[in-house]
């Protein structure tokens, strides 16, 4: 007797076991990257002045690259096996420029009606839509921004809704398909956006949100939706019910920012607006990775240093709308001082190539202002600092061992409005070099048509 | 006491000068290399020395000099000027001296907010009045950009208004961002007008009807410029008479006409209007110039341009190119920078500056934001550069004034310092001052 209430248990184990198994989350990964680096004979740049974005400055000093990484860094470095030195005296290196605010490919050039993809502004949340399904690669900004020394970039949806849809970050590569320049281990993030933008769009449908209240209840809306759905998942997967959740790709986003696969841009000009922000992650549980056109940060630049959250900035935009009206040129050089963690972000086809001037410009005027920021400092805003909050800080961003070989070659210090990109390098190899036009791609949609001489 | 002590050493300083100058400028000629014969008596004079000095004028570029400025003029200019009695006297050493820029592209007093309707005056959206439209008096100088904008060394502007229906804009006024409300320099000076895209879009759909229409506005106009009695002459085109008689002085007066035309074989028809009415014609935006320049500096046409603003983002810009202000200077083109916007209106100095990095000289690159507008917009016997008898229009900055990490120090314009203080600083110093009361309540 006693046996068998032995076995029927173990048959039950081993039946509930083998139910079990289906009830594993799988792990998906659609549209995977199908980037590879190319493999590439090492080399050696000797006597190059270097910002390494992890915050040193060395004016003269040489770097070791191989198998697509930085080997080392310093004076003295062993050379064996080595067969190509770059002498790059009288040149600056930096890490290569990484921008997390783009719409390259998105809206692309040409920009008309049939090209506009980065807004799906037919429903206030969107968390089901994707940048990246919308990325055209022959775009010519991406090749205009390697010119400028970008390297990697954040594709971000519009702000027209409150939650935009996932954004994507690629590697500014030539490339065919979306997916040769999507970057392998790169987390996705969600959009989200503050103030006029989602008010005014559905305003004028006559349909809620037509005030900022309204935006706040939307938000709430959603994340207790996606709190709800991630809750009937994992109930499902520990077997507490039988019944198997539909699939929802829009609260599949949701959970997965709730999971903390998934990192919010958050779109939010006002300080006020900024802090509601916060208090609506704490009571969803989530955090915020960056906000975006943070033109207020230096209002509350302590608070965003305590929560650890980034500000992508301009330098010196401000006025076109009244979210915008307190922008001044030493917001970035105050939430630095502040500790926080400061980024310059374009958000513009133009603003992507000289992101080493808005770095510049605001450097300069932190300065004037006093507060003395280091070049190596400030190289970080357009380095390091974005692919932290882009979750790639551990591939890419700074020149330190072991990090993947992306850099710029400079003809001169790089915050001089006369100094260019000279060569780019992704995962050590050449990208672009601004003398052998073997370099420099053109995409399908430039040939024949702009007629260089 | 302190303030005693202040005044005796003032009162000190300047007896030491009077003694070691007299009241007059040292004549030692072979160092003043411009001065102004005027009587010196009676007047208040600002002597700024040791500065690098960008004159744009025939002294070309001096590494170490002193500019005289005598109430609203420049009175001499040269190394070692000595100071008139009573003088103030500013060391400017180590710092470089440009004439005051001018963005010949701007809404400025017009818009406060781009998305606030309500304090935007430069869009107009009437067709029947186009180029009558004067936007002179309603010019707003207590706008906040005026201050941001000056204390960023801009010091006079082009301000214009857009019609989204006609092919014409209006009339455009130059201003001087003083803080008084003179600022009116020159008054309904311009006159704007569109072609390409836009001007089809307002044309059924084709440049062709666009095209046709101009064409029979300037054959009115000349008819007009011929009639007897013009108040009885009736237009064949699309204007109105009061819109056409707003018009005359284009043909009449060579008031200057700003076309925005961007393909080549746009800029080449404009070109053709332009020879066949002997307009002074100064075509906007032109990213296509480049591949038409021969002809353009044939035709004697002045440009406005953006070169920094690179993308073809039309298919009307597809040539658009970065570099392409070194190749329309090389034709002999004379070349102004607008970034066509007003809460940044400034930023031309950073465009110069990368149209340097790109191969246009650095003495061409500033002209583009100083003399070449003051030249065109018929101000250069006054303005654009630094002479003796100009106004005295200036920027004193911190370092190259094409070079992003550079800031402007101290503006002058008519010989006045102007205030450095702008809402932009306000909020800045606001927020960096830490007196312990919460932050939007300090005073």
């Amino acid at each position: 007797m006693i046996k068998s209430i032995a076995l029927l248990a173990t048959l039950i184990l081993i039946v509930g076991c083998g139910q079990s198994d289906p009830r594993k989350p799988e792990v998906k990964e659609p549209f995977k990257s199908t980037y590879q680096a190319q493999a590439h004979k090492p080399y050696v740049i000797t006597n190059v002045h270097l910002l390494d974005g992890a915050g040193n400055e060395y004016e003269s000093v040489s770097v070791l690259v191989s198998d697509n990484k930085i080997q080392a860094v310093g004076e003295m470095l062993s050379m064996e096996g080595v067969e190509t030195i770059i002498n790059a005296e009288g040149q600056w290196l930096t890490p290569g420029l990484i921008d997390n605010h783009s719409h390259l490919g998105v809206y692309p050039s040409p920009s008309i009606d049939s090209t506009s993809d980065g807004n799906e502004m037919t429903s206030p949340d969107t968390a089901n839509v994707w940048a990246e399904h919308a990325v055209w690669p022959q775009d010519p900004g991406f090749n205009l921004a390697r010119a400028g020394g970008v390297t990697a970039m954040q594709i971000l949806p519009g702000s027209g809704n409150l939650i935009g849809g996932r954004g994507v970050s690629l590697k500014n590569v030539p490339a065919m398909t979306m997916m040769e320049m999507k970057f392998p281990g790169a987390p996705h993030s969600l959009k989200m956006a503050c103030g006029e933008n989602p008010k005014r769009v559905y305003g004028r449908k006559g349909i809620i949100p037509s005030t900022r209240m309204g935006n706040m209840a939307m938000y709430r809306k959603s994340w207790i939706e996606a709190t709800e759905y991630l809750e009937a998942w994992e109930n499902y997967y520990a077997g507490k019910t039988d019944d198997k959740p539909g699939r929802d790709l829009r609260l599949e986003t949701l959970s997965e920012v709730l999971k903390g696969n998934i990192r919010i841009h958050n779109h939010c000009y006002r300080a006020d607006e900024m802090l509601q922000m916060i208090a609506l992650s704490k009571e969803f549980g989530y955090q915020i990775a960056s906000f975006h056109h943070a033109v207020e940060s230096y209002k509350i630049a302590d608070a965003l240093a305590q929560e650890d959250i980034c500000s992508s900035m301009w330098s010196d935009w401000w006025g076109f709308k009244l979210e915008a009206y307190d922008g001044i040129k030493e917001n970035i050089a105050i939430v630095e001082k502040a500790g926080a963690c400061s980024i310059v972000h374009s958000d513009s086809s133009v603003g992507i190539q000289h992101l080493n001037q808005d770095a510049a410009k605001a450097m300069a005027s932190g300065r004037k202002a006093g507060i003395e920021i280091s070049p190596a400092v400030a190289i970080q805003w357009i380095t390091l600092n974005p692919a932290k909050s882009m979750g790639i800080d551990h591939l890419t961003g700074s020149i330190e061992t072991g990090k993947a070989a992306d850099f710029v070659l400079w003809d001169g210090n790089p915050f001089s409005v006369y100094s260019k990109a000279q060569q780019v390098f992704i995962d050590g190899n050449k990208v672009y070099d601004r003398n052998d036009s073997a370099y420099q791609a053109k995409s399908d949609y430039e040939l024949g048509l702009r007629n260089g001489e | 006491m302190k303030n005693s002590y202040k005044d005796m050493l003032k009162i000190w300083v300047l007896c030491l000068f009077t003694a070691i100058t007299g009241s007059v400028i040292n004549a030692q000629a072979n160092t003043t290399i411009q001065t102004l014969t005027d009587p010196m008596a009676g007047k208040s004079f600002i002597l700024l020395k040791g500065a690098k000095i960008h004159t744009m004028g025939q002294l070309g570029t001096i590494e170490s000099g002193d500019i005289l400025i005598a109430n609203d003029k420049v009175q001499a200019i040269g190394t070692g000027l000595d100071a008139p009695e009573g003088a103030e006297i500013i060391d400017v050493s180590g710092k470089e001296i440009t004439p005051g820029l001018i963005n010949v592209s701007t809404a400025l007093g017009l818009v406060e907010i781009g998305a606030v309707k309500s304090t935007v005056d430069s869009r107009n959206t009437e067709k029947a009045y186009s180029v009558s439209l004067s936007i002179a008096d309603v010019i707003n100088a207590e706008s906040s950009l005026w201050s941001h904008n000056r204390s960023n060394g801009l010091t006079h502007a082009i301000v214009k208004p857009s019609n989204t229906k006609s092919l014409f804009h209006g009339q455009g006024t130059l201003i001087q961002l003083t803080d008084s409300l003179d600022h009116i320099v020159s008054r309904d000076s311009v006159v704007y007008m569109s072609y390409g895209d836009s001007a089809a879009e307002k044309s059924g759909g084709t440049r062709a009807l666009a095209l046709m229409k101009i064409r029979a506005i300037f054959a009115d106009l000349n008819d007009l410029a011929n009639a007897e009695d013009r108040d009885k002459f009736k237009p064949k085109g699309e204007l109105k008479l009061r819109e056409l008689k707003a018009l005359l002085a284009v043909l009449t007066e060579s008031k200057p006409l700003v076309v925005s035309a961007h393909r080549a074989n746009d800029i080449l028809a404009m070109l053709e209007l332009a020879n066949q009415y002997s307009l002074t014609m100064i075509i906007s935006g032109a990213e296509e110039a480049w591949k038409v320049r021969e002809q353009i500096a044939a035709a004697k046409v002045a440009l406005i341009v953006n070169p920094y603003s690179n993308v073809p983002t039309k298919f009307e810009t597809l040539g658009n190119r970065i570099d392409q202000m070194t190749l329309l200077q090389e034709a002999g083109i004379p070349l102004m920078i607008s970034n066509d916007t007003s809460h940044n209106a400034y930023v031309i100095r950073q465009i110069a500056g990368n149209a340097v990095a790109y191969g246009l000289s650095h003495a061409d690159a500033l002209a583009a934001i100083t003399k070449v507008p003051a030249q065109w917009f018929g101000m250069d016997d006054q303005y654009g550069s630094l002479e003796s008898g100009m106004v005295a229009n200036m920027v004193v900055w911190d370092g190259d004034p094409l070079e992003v990490t550079t800031s402007a120090e101290q503006v002058f314009i008519n010989g006045q310092k102007q205030s450095m203080t702008s809402r932009q600083t306000q909020l800045r110093d606001r927020y960096l001052a830490k007196d312990g009361r919460r932050s939007a309540y300090r005073h």
